[in-house]
């Protein structure tokens, strides 16, 4: 036998068996020895699993196909409707209780104490952010600190397979949102109640953390305990969620850009703006206030067709009074009511502790700071609620104008007395219609408002949520045509410069020009050398030709939907026109 | 499985496609035709009948797809101790299912084997392997690819077939050194092709 080749010669040979010299792979061929070192590096691989196997039962195509389908719903569909409870230590998993946008809710026992508890497990994206979990278990840490007997307990707070959960106290009685449908509650009942949940609010404004979605869902009711109130359910309230909504705030707004977030019903002005920079004590303030008023008459105070529309009444609309929906309500009460409700959060208290001290003023029956007992406080506070409309009404000018809303605050009021003195009799069907007449009036008076501000887009909105829904009755009156046809006259109506921007005009400060095309490019605006304004469509006919306006007209365009033509004039001034669309 | 699945990409496996992309749905595709046939066979061994694997390998696979999407694999973790926890949990979880009322019961026996703790053991021990099965596949893909067609015949009849040199020389006319030297080639090859297939250098 030749002697064995050195390992670099068989190591070569490896490397390029098509030209391993001859002698070696004889050699190979016959030394055992020489396999075997080549071998001998190897770990045990299983190749025969690169072999054809006969399996006797295969799964069939369809079968195979159905599968498949199902795995793409699964992982493409809606989110897992029955995952396994989370893994946290120490607790036992019963039941899940409760599902939501924020994530689930289960029942657990406590393995080492025995009671039950509630673990919310968050959605995952809730938290993601490393910086986002620390202010998460910062706050939970704040707030498991905290023992209030109207605050739901936290316990513990934590991260389980990357959802981010709390543990805490388990309150099994239902919420307030099904409390307040047992039946109506006396004002003194719902001060009370409103009272301890303002308390509670201020104790956990005092560590720092804002709820921002205060409503009656998130109101708890435990019948563990001695009756606090002279509600009609001898339920305690515990208010639940506290800060957790600020997580699905940012949440949402990474994924759905320009939408605002929360319950519109429930939604404080500066929310329903996107202000997120506002949200202050003043914010839940609002929402107590909410919760006062639906405690109190039945019925939230901004209630639209859509949820446009409340937000829109949210941002814009003055309650209606919460006398005039449920008479009897003392006056006291109503103004701590509309106190909270002040579109500006400077107006409102200014902390949960001050409506809770002005509810116990009320309940002891002393004078509310709400509610000046003097003539004169009584007026500034008149003037300080509605400024904007008293300066509004001395802005009309048009004689006209001032007529109609005379005409219209009489029918406003005249209608307000009939519901009154109608709500104990009327039934459902009397209701409602009052109900779309006197949205209808609010409307109008906006809309009569925003005319007179030169707020012509607004204007139109209002009158456009006037029109009455498929099989509702019609609510509109002379007063409604004659508005609409004094906002799509060719009447001119001047804006002050700085306020073009939110009406899609923001251009036309920075731009001068004698030119301008409608979005669609139908219309053509030319200033000519003349100074006269002429609107040209698209086959050259001309369709308005108005001699100059006041001033020198140096810069022309259309609104962003191509309704308005602004004129900038050398004064400063903005005219707008109906930009005559077709 | 010798079918090497040519049509799917072969830079990585299945499983580590769909724990990075779980919206891939030609790789869930794929990823149903291994691991389904995978667990309906294995249900066949434990005398199921057909009707009784399909359900349980519908269950099973659906819930591996949801722990898998629900369970995200970090990147920087060890794969193979997050397919163990994922495999686990979707077994468990399965059974737990099963228990709800309403369920379908089946042979009471074969159940209550298949609820006791080897069943599941093995269950993921099953998984395990068709992974490393999968991985090993990949990887001769990707090498047959770059081979002389003679080698690779060499290296399948040798180690793959268990044929001897002698036998296997003489079927592809080429001596039996020669074969022995693709072999090892081939079987180096595949190694290192592992190695790159498992980016966190982890024994998988």
């Amino acid at each position: 036998m030749n002697s064995c080749p050195d390992p670099d010669a068989l190591a070569r040979a490896v490397q390029d068996p098509e030209t391993a010299p001859a002698e070696i792979l004889e050699h190979l061929a016959a030394c055992q020895r020489c396999r075997d070192l080549l071998d001998q590096n190897e770990q045990p691989t299983k190749w025969d699993w690169l072999g054809e196997t006969e399996h006797k039962h295969e799964p069939k195509t369809w079968f195979l196909d159905r599968l498949k389908a199902a795995v793409r719903y699964t992982v493409t569909g809606p989110p897992e409707p029955d995952e396994p409870g989370p893994n946290v230590p120490g607790y036992a998993i019963e039941a899940e209780i409760a599902r939501g946008g924020m994530g689930v809710v289960y029942r657990a026992r406590d393995i080492a104490l025995g009671r039950t508890v509630a673990i919310k497990v968050l959605r995952s994206d809730l938290v993601s952010h490393p910086t986002q979990l620390a202010r998460f278990l910062g706050e939970a840490k704040a707030l498991a600190a905290l023992s209030h007997p109207n605050v739901v307990q936290l316990f513990q707070a934590g991260e389980s397979d990357g959802k981010p959960y709390l543990v805490m106290e388990h309150v099994a009685d239902g919420t307030l949102r099904h409390a307040m449908q047992t039946g109506s509650w006396d004002p003194i009942a719902a001060a009370q109640l409103v009272c301890t949940l303002a308390d509670a609010t201020a104790a956990v404004h005092r560590i720092g953390v804002i709820h921002r979605d205060l409503k009656p869902g998130n109101v708890l009711m435990s019948a563990n305990h001695e009756r606090t109130f002279a509600g009609p359910s001898a339920l305690r309230p515990k208010i639940a969620d506290f800060g957790l909504a600020r997580f699905l705030e940012s949440a949402d707004r990474l994924t759905r850009t320009g939408d605002v977030f929360g319950t519109p019903e429930f939604m404080a002005p500066e929310q329903a703006r996107g202000d997120h920079v506002v949200v202050g004590p003043e914010t839940d303030v609002w929402s107590l206030g909410v919760i006062l008023y639906e405690v109190l008459t039945g019925r939230p105070p901004f209630v639209g067709m859509t949820s446009i529309e409340t937000l829109q009444l949210v941002k814009l609309s003055p309650p209606v009074s919460p006398e005039l929906v449920r008479p009897g309500i003392p006056p006291d009460l109503v103004a701590i009511c509309l106190k909270c409700l002040e579109k500006k959060p400077t107006r409102r208290y200014r902390t949960a502790e001050s409506l809770r001290d002005d509810l116990d003023r009320f309940l002891a029956n002393q004078p509310v700071l709400a509610l000046p007992r003097s003539p004169l406080g009584r007026t500034a506070l008149a003037l300080r609620r509605e400024p904007m409309a008293v300066l509004g009404w001395l802005l009309i000018a048009s004689v006209m104008l001032a007529a109609v809303g005379l005409v219209l605050w009489q029918r406003h009021l005249a209608r307000i007395a009939a519901t009154v003195s109608a709500a104990e009799i009327a039934h459902l069907h009397a209701q409602h219609e009052s109900t779309i007449r006197e949205l209808y009036a609010v409307r109008i008076t906006l809309a009569v408002r925003a005319i007179a501000d030169g707020d012509f887009m607004d204007a139109e909105a209002w009158l456009a949520l006037c029109r009455p829904a498929d099989g509702e009755p019609d609510p509109r009156g002379w007063e409604w045509n004659y508005l609409m046809n004094r906002l799509h006259s060719r009447a001119q109506i001047e804006l002050r410069l700085a306020d073009t921007d939110k009406h899609g005009f923001e251009d036309v400060k920075l731009v001068p020009s004698t030119e301008a095309f409608s979005p669609d490019q139908r219309r053509r605006a030319t200033i000519d050398v003349a100074g006269r304004l002429l609107v040209h469509d698209q086959d050259g006919r001309l369709l308005l030709q108005l001699p100059a306006v006041a001033g020198q007209m140096i810069g022309l365009k259309f609104s962003k939907d191509g309704r308005w033509l602004a004129v900038r004039t050398a004064d400063e001034k903005l005219v707008v026109f109906d930009g005559l669309a077709p | 499985m010798s079918e090497l699945d040519d049509e799917i990409s072969t830079s990585t496996t299945l499983l580590r496609r769909v724990a990075a992309e779980p919206t891939d749905d030609a790789a869930w595709d794929s990823f149903v035709d291994r691991y389904g046939r995978m667990i309906f066979r294995w249900c066949r061994r434990w005398n199921l009948q057909d009707a009784d694997a399909e359900d349980l390998t519908q269950g099973v696979l659906l819930q591996l797809a949801r722990q898998m999407r629900g369970f995200r694999y970090d990147p920087d973790g060890r794969f193979r101790a997050w397919l163990r926890t994922v495999a686990y949990r979707a077994w468990t979880r399965f059974l737990e299912t099963r228990k709800k009322p309403g369920a379908g019961t089946g042979d009471s026996g074969v159940w209550r084997l298949l609820e006791s703790a080897p069943a599941r053991d093995e269950f993921v021990r099953r998984i395990e392997e068709e992974a490393d099965r999968e991985l090993l596949e990949r990887a001769a893909v990707r090498v047959r690819a770059r081979v002389m067609p003679h080698t690779w015949e060499a290296f399948r009849l040798l180690a793959v077939e268990g044929l001897s040199g002698k036998e296997t020389a003489e079927r592809l006319g080429m001596a039996v050194g020669a074969a022995i030297v693709a072999r090892s080639k081939v079987s180096r090859m595949i190694r290192e092709e592992l190695d790159k297939l498992t980016p966190a250098g982890g024994t998988e």
